[in-house]
């Protein structure tokens, strides 16, 4: 009993003390601890209920934004990779176009030749044609010409013979003689 | 076959014959005249001693085996036999008018100077030659005649 009493007196004395400084500075400390309960008590509902969510918020606001910046960051990446493949599919276009148009180029010229060879042939031939056409008709001309000669040369002598007196006869044959003896 | 053997035999034989005596000439041409005539008139001939005997014979042998008609082909294998076996030819000579007996002997000379040997001349008359003559021996031939000239003549200019 006198044990257990001591420690209330303690505590009393204690509580004397500090009711002492307290109320020295002229706070009173139950009004102080109820105020700290009240504190302590509005603090856990801020924190459960204003401070944490607001906090949930922030930091889904955060995520957000870092995934817009990732996405922006993204979409500028594809962004970009979409124009170097679009440069790329424009220079392999213009390497295309640039072949399709050498080879139609290259083409034209070929045919272009192709063609001239072709005309330059089918010309020489209608020449060789035409000269043989004429060749052959200028043949047939002098042909002709010289078959006329032939028989008017044969009419005129035969008809010059027929009137030849025997003298003339005579003379012929002396110089057919002569012919064969110098043959 | 026996026919020809036959007539070859007697054509040589009678150009051997007319060779030794050196009258091939008269032979031959005694034959072409009885190839011309009728069988009466060089029968009469024969009977006149106009033909030489050789000719007579051999005449008498063609009449023995029956080969008279055969006398053109006879006269064609004696001609051959003077000219391979006696140098003796036939010429012929074609000419629109009648050759002079100078323009005889001028071809004669001239067959002569050619050929050497004998030969006997066979003329025809072809006005159609219009001048000049044509002469033929054998497969030699010379045509020197207005007409051949201008077949000639028509020839190199169509040809």
């Amino acid at each position: 009993m006198a044990a257990e009493t001591q420690p209330l007196q303690t505590e009393t004395a204690h509580e004397s003390g500090v009711v002492g400084v307290l109320g020295t500075l002229g706070i009173n400390g139950q009004l102080l601890i109820a105020q700290l309960i009240n504190f302590a008590i509005i603090l856990i509902v801020l924190w459960r209920w204003v401070y944490k969510p607001l906090l949930a918020k922030m930091d889904e606001r955060s995520k957000k934004i870092s995934d817009g910046l990732v996405f922006a960051k993204e979409s500028k990446k594809a962004l970009n990779d979409a124009e170097v493949e679009r440069d790329q599919i424009l220079r392999e276009a213009k390497a295309e176009a640039h072949k399709l148009t050498e080879k139609a180029t290259a083409d034209a010229e070929k045919l272009r030749g192709e063609k001239m060879v072709q005309a330059k042939t089918e010309i020489e031939k209608v020449i060789v044609e035409a000269k043989q056409q004429i060749k052959m008709e200028r043949e047939a001309s002098f042909a002709a010409l010289k078959g006329e000669i032939a028989e008017l040369v044969t009419m005129a002598t035969a008809k010059v013979a027929s009137s030849m007196d025997e003298k003339a006869q005579r003379g012929m044959i002396a110089s057919a003689l002569k012919d064969i003896e110098n043959a | 076959m026996a026919v020809s053997r036959l007539l070859s035999d007697v054509a040589n034989a009678l150009v051997g014959a007319a060779k030794d005596e050196d009258v091939v000439h008269r032979v031959v041409n005694d034959l072409k005249e009885v190839v011309t005539q009728d069988r009466a008139t060089w029968t009469k001939a024969a009977q006149k001693g106009e033909l030489h005997p050789y000719v007579q014979h051999a005449m008498l042998m063609l009449l023995e085996h029956d080969m008279l008609d055969e006398l053109p082909r006879f006269l064609t294998l004696v001609l051959g036999a003077a000219q391979t076996n006696a140098d003796h030819r036939n010429v012929r000579v074609t000419s629109p008018i009648e050759l002079t007996d100078d323009e005889r002997k001028q071809v004669a000379k001239l067959i002569t100077k050619k050929f050497g040997g004998t030969h006997t001349l066979e003329e025809r008359i072809d006005p159609s030659l219009l001048g000049g003559l044509v002469i033929s021996i054998a497969d030699w031939h010379v045509d020197a005649s207005i007409k051949g000239k201008l077949a000639r003549l028509t020839h190199t200019l169509t040809a």
